[in-house]
């Protein structure tokens, strides 16, 4: 895939060599899936014994298991023997030499949604030489999360430098059995993130800026670990506004994080993979398993999410409370636009005493796009005391859309509090009018408005990731007004 | 050229005729007061001049500047000068009130040709005009309309007139709900805005408004149209005589 | 009981139920659906918590017998403890048969009430226990308004409880402009036993129609009962359906309500008092399938010792229906450890210009409230007591009739006290 850490920074030091690329490794495993096939990614990886086994146990569950049915979604069939599980890095000769050569409406993009001049040439694909700069600005990142002792690194590399951390807890969020696309990235997985905060740190920085400037390429099954240990803190932001485009079709990533006693870990996402074309042909497919578990006392774990890409999104960023006092929070607003499907939200399963959880949910629908909202909130007997505050709106943008509310109200404990509100409607014309009246054009108001709707949200994100969502919004929902 | 002409205007809502011939000339700089009867049409009047969806002008003409308004959308006419402050402003939840204040703005610049101000320009801007209209800081915070008081939102419409200077106020029954001590306050905003070229279109039940900012004109409007005009006397006499004598007069005609 | 034997209990006695022979055929079919589909349980998502197949390990008889004179006078004692109300005429069954000697007939030009030919949908049954139904279907009961009054009529079903299951059809047509008021009560004789009651209502409601239809259940504990209720209203027709349920084993009321004409309404509420080892599921489905249509379904639930409550509210609103108002609210109150409630208001919306919200609660008693009574000085354990009351009081508030409001809040005041015993109350 792409490039390592290790390999940037050891191309810093050596100074820019020509033709390094060429460096990296070409070779792609034809497409198809069998035991072999594992056996080698595990291979090609350098992977301890422990991982590989991991992963054929996974794909032996993997065969056994039937692909889920029951979501809002609608799509074609996915043949898994036709995917390739291990792909080359693009080759360099391929890429843009300068953002001259890049498509310029692909630039206007960037430029309506506020991205930084030099993500711009990263994020177009740009051939290594053009982003020298940012590589270097990447190093003292890592100098500092270094001095506070912070790993973040490739997963790649933490099997590698950290095995026994990664064996600990790999899998014991998101089980290999949890569910479809759970054991099928078990089994396959790529690449992806490792964060490890030790005792006491606030990790000194968000690992959103240090991500975007030396961001391995997504794979498309791509695994994250995050484990925040007794009384650290971590911010992590993953994806970007920036439209994605992927040959690769399927995405079913795995995410796992967990907080220790007093540890609080705070995940967001922005998501704009390649929604298809106005007919929804060709879009990505996101299936993806989030999980976080509030293992200690008082441990806190925030996701908030801004999908407003992919073809069909399925995705439910869940918290276990089992730390007594522990808390979770579910921020999303979810956009489907032209054919969109999206069928997301959360499950807060609440076990340990005095836990609390909020829910809180967006859904814009508009052109034909499908939006639902499932959640399921679950309080066990054990749950004493235990407190959730849902809140799902949804907004219809035209007539031909859909949006819809699915909560799973489970309650098992006397004394918990459950307090579920949704409500589904239009943008006022009222509130049109009133804008319009002030010298807003319609498709101006509609985007007031809209993010207006979405402000709870955007609250709970990076600050520098409000803004564009913000114009991801309002970019996202062109053409559907008027 | 006359600022405002309204010539032989019919409009209905829901099916239902409102206004039935109704004629108007505004010149520049006047203030004239709209009164009538509950149901006589003075909001309507209000609402089509700005250009509501819900109200369909069946026939009749209506020019502003010499431009026909009817073929115009809400935002072109604001744009071209026309601003309403409503008789019942609307909450839109997480919108910023200065934010969407600075937005209309800039939308009204750019269509003038004018260059857009940035926040801290805005905030110069708009600083004595919210002592006029004696508003705080953070009230600016808050999302438009939500958890304002009755006062609150009609002095929060005046701020919004008094920012974007339009050529001609529409205010529809602003004081309605307001105390003496609000009254007071968003006459004031009104007043400061008087001159040669802007002129304002007052809709109101009651005459105590009008002693604070006293019209040029005044006309009654009953059963859809305008059926008697004069100044402020007359606006003393309806407040001292109820509307019934007018209606009397006019159909004896 | 396995399907085969249940097939077989067609083949011996099928001739027992009413019907010409070409019957037979369809009734053979229907049960053949329900041998493909099964017994309703958890890998269905619309059983996901309330799993049926405990019913297949009964022996029941789908075949009820005429009621005998024992049974008639058993009945008959127990029929005099109520209180009709007088003017309503009265149809009562014992095992699904109708029995002329306990029913009674008020002034009845308006109101049709005949046990006659069954009516089977055209497009076959759906679901597994409407074929069921289909398939033993004892007696189709039709009540047909006509007329200018309003007609008020009572319906008591009551079960010997001798290991019966009947399978009972029920339709009820409201011609234009007409006005109805139907109360169903479900009693049982004492010592019933098991027994299982399987209900499927039809009602087709033409314009401006207008039908409270309220359920008053106070089964013996042993008592299972499935009821299936689907409504079709015309323009400006009104529903407003109201359950009680306060006794039984294992009950599940499903709803499926069609709002096929301009300005529709309907308004479905319950109420649900549910102790010891009790089940009790209600699933609600409004389609708004026509433009101006309204809906209201509103559930409470006061859940004691293991007992369980389900509830699952769907609004369905079609693209052509535009300008609907469509509202749900679910709240539980959970009295003890062990209780569990489930709730799943659900909104699935293909039209833009509507209102449509939901709310649920599950919890216990407001600290606020308790503390205010006694601060006035009313000891905690009537404080709760009235609190539960007052909580069950806001649906029950819903009934029209006031003689039947005033019944169903007496059954419901009769199980409180043992929802609140000391050991089954929250802490």
């Amino acid at each position: 895939m792409a490039t390592d850490q290790g390999k940037i920074a050891d191309l810093v030091k050596q100074k820019y060599r020509h033709g390094f690329v060429t460096d990296i490794e070409q070779e792609t495993v034809p497409p198809g899936l069998d035991e072999s096939v594992i056996r080698r990614i595990s291979a090609k990886k350098g992977e301890p014994k422990f991982l590989t086994d991991w992963r054929l146990k996974a794909f032996e569950y993997w065969q056994t298991m039937t692909e889920p049915a029951w979501a809002k979604v609608d799509y074609k069939p996915i043949d898994y023997q036709s995917i390739s599980y291990y792909a080359a890095p693009k080759s360099a000769a391929d890429a843009p030499k300068s953002l001259d050569e890049v498509d310029p409406k692909l630039l206007e993009t960037y430029d309506k949604l506020g991205i930084p001049l030099h993500e711009r040439a990263r994020l177009a694909g740009v051939a290594v030489d053009a982003i020298f700069d940012s590589v270097s600005v990447a190093t003292t990142f890592k100098e500092k999360l270094a001095e506070a002792g912070v790993i973040f690194c490739p997963f790649s590399e933490a099997v590698r430098e950290h095995p026994a951390l990664v064996e600990q807890y790999l899998g014991s969020v998101v089980p290999v059995r949890d569910n479809f696309f759970a054991a099928l990235n078990s089994a396959v997985f790529s690449d992806g993130s490792f964060v490890y905060v030790p005792k006491g740190v606030r990790c000194p920085m968000e690992l959103s800026t240090y991500f975007r400037i030396n961001a391995a390429n997504t794979g498309q099954f791509e695994r994250t670990l995050v484990v925040a240990d007794e009384g650290s803190y971590v911010s992590y932001l993953e994806g970007c506004t920036a439209p994605m485009r992927d040959e690769n079709q399927l995405h079913a990533a795995v995410v796992e994080l967990v907080a220790n006693d007093d540890a609080e870990i705070k995940y967001s996402t922005v998501q704009n993979w390649y929604p298809g074309d106005e007919n929804g042909v060709g879009g990505i497919y996101n299936f993806v398993t989030k999980r976080g578990d509030c293992r200690g006392i008082n441990s806190k774990i925030s996701w908030t999410q801004v999908e407003t890409g992919s073809a069909i999104t399925w995705k439910y960023p869940s918290c276990i409370l089992r730390g007594e006092n522990s808390v979770g929070e579910f921020y999303s607003v979810a956009l489907t636009n032209n054919h969109q499907q999206a069928d997301t939200g959360t499950k807060m399963i609440h076990i340990g005493r005095n836990t609390r959880s909020t829910i809180i949910s967006k859904g814009i629908s508009a052109g034909h796009g499908q939006n639902a909202y499932r959640g399921l909130v679950r309080f066990m007997p054990t749950a004493e005391n235990a407190r959730n505050y849902t809140q799902c709106d949804s907004l219809l943008i035209g007539d031909k859309c859909g949006a819809h509310t699915f909560p799973y109200i489970e309650s098992r404990e006397p004394s918990g509090r459950i307090e579920h509100e949704a409500t589904t409607s239009k943008i006022s014309d009222d509130q049109m009018f009133y804008c319009r009246q002030r010298g807003l054009s319609e498709e101006d108001a509609v985007n007031i408005i809209v993010n207006g709707f979405c402000r709870t949200v955007f609250k709970n994100l990076p600050m520098e990731f409000a803004v564009e969502a913000q114009n991801l919004m309002n970019v996202s929902l062109e053409g559907a007004v008027g | 050229m006359k600022l405002l002409e309204i010539k032989d205007l019919h409009a209905s809502v829901d099916g239902t005729e409102i206004l039935k011939g109704l004629n108007l000339s505004i010149g520049p700089g006047e203030v004239h007061a709209i009164m009538g009867p509950n149901g006589s049409g003075k909001s309507t009047l209000a609402q089509v001049l700005a250009g509501h969806a819900s109200y369909e002008v069946t026939s009749g003409a209506i020019r502003f500047r010499g431009d026909n308004l009817l073929e115009m959308t809400p935002e072109a006419r604001a744009c071209t000068g026309i601003f309403l402050a409503f008789q019942y402003p609307i909450e839109i939840p997480g919108v910023n009130n200065t934010y969407l204040l600075k937005a209309a703005l800039n939308a009204q610049r750019q269509a003038r040709g004018e260059p857009e101000v940035d926040a801290f320009e805005f905030m110069r801007l708009i600083k004595d005009k919210m002592k006029i209209m004696q508003i705080s800081e953070e009230f600016l915070h808050r999302s438009v309309n939500e958890g304002f008081s009755g006062g609150e939102k009609k002095r929060n419409e005046i701020l919004q007139m008094l920012t974007l200077e339009p050529m001609l106020a529409v205010l529809d029954e602003t004081d309605s709900g307001l105390d003496v001590d609000a009254l007071k306050i968003v006459a004031a905003g009104v007043n400061s805005l008087r001159d040669a070229q802007r002129s304002m279109i007052l809709v109101t039940h009651y005459e105590r408004l009008l002693e604070l900012v006293v019209p040029d004109f005044v006309h009654v409007l009953a059963g859809g149209r305008i059926i008697k005009s004069g100044n402020h006397e007359l606006a003393r006499e309806l407040d001292a005589r109820g509307y019934d004598w007018i209606q009397q007069e006019a159909t004896a005609v | 009981m396995s399907t085969a034997q249940i097939t077989q209990q067609l083949e011996d006695r099928g001739s027992e139920l009413p019907g010409p022979p070409e019957l037979r055929a369809a009734r053979r079919s229907a049960l053949k659906q329900f041998g493909e589909l099964g017994w309703p349980g958890k890998r269905l998502d619309a059983w996901r918590y309330t799993d049926l197949s405990s019913l297949g390990d009964k022996d029941f008889s789908y075949i009820a017998p005429v009621p005998d004179a024992a049974a008639i006078e058993a009945a008959r004692t127990l029929l005099d403890k109520f209180e009709f109300i007088d003017e309503a005429s009265r149809s009562v069954f014992i095992d699904g048969h109708r029995v002329e000697s306990l029913s009674v007939s008020k002034s009845g030009s308006e109101l049709e009430v005949q046990t006659t030919a069954l009516k089977f949908a055209e497009d076959g049954p759906e679901s597994a226990l409407a074929a069921l139904n289909t398939a033993f279907a004892a007696g189709g009961t039709t009540v047909r308004v006509t007329g200018s009054s309003a007609a008020l009529l009572e319906l008591v079903f009551i079960g010997t409880g001798r290991g019966f299951a009947p399978q009972l059809k029920l339709m009820i047509e409201l011609a234009a402009g007409t006005k109805a008021t139907v109360i169903q009560r479900f009693i049982d004789l004492p010592d019933a036993g098991e027994a299982w009651l399987n209900l499927v209502t039809d009602i087709e409601q033409a314009e401006d129609s207008e039908l409270s239809l309220y359920r008053l259940q106070t089964h013996a504990p042993e008592q299972y009962q499935t009821t299936l209720s689907r409504a079709r209203l015309a323009h400006g027709a009104k529903l407003a359906a109201g359950n009680v349920e306060v006794g039984g084993n294992l009950i599940r009321n499903e709803f499926e309500i069609c709002l096929e004409g301009n300005e529709a309404e309907a308004r479905v509420f319950g109420i649900a008092l549910t102790n010891r080892q009790q089940h009790c599921d209600t699933r609600i489905a409004v389609k708004h399938q026509a433009p101006h249509t309204t809906s209201r379904q509103e559930f409470r639930a006061i859940v004691a010792d293991t007992s369980r409550s389900v509830f699952n509210g769907k609004v369905i609103v079609r693209e052509e229906a535009q300008n609907i108002d469509a509202r749900q609210q679910s709240d539980n109150l959970l009295l003890s450890p062990t209780a569990e409630a489930d709730t799943r208001p659900e909104l699935e919306i293909h039209a833009d210009q509507v209102v449509c919200s939901h709310g649920a609660t599950v919890g216990e008693l407001s600290d606020d409230h308790l503390f205010y009574l006694r601060a006035r000085g009313i000891d905690e354990e009537t404080a709760r007591g009235i609190l539960i009351a007052a909580f069950a009081d806001t649906i029950l508030e819903r009934i029209d009739l006031v003689s039947f409001r005033e019944q169903a809040r007496e059954a419901v005041n009769a199980k409180l006290p043992r929802q609140i015993e000391p050991g089954s109350a929250a802490q």
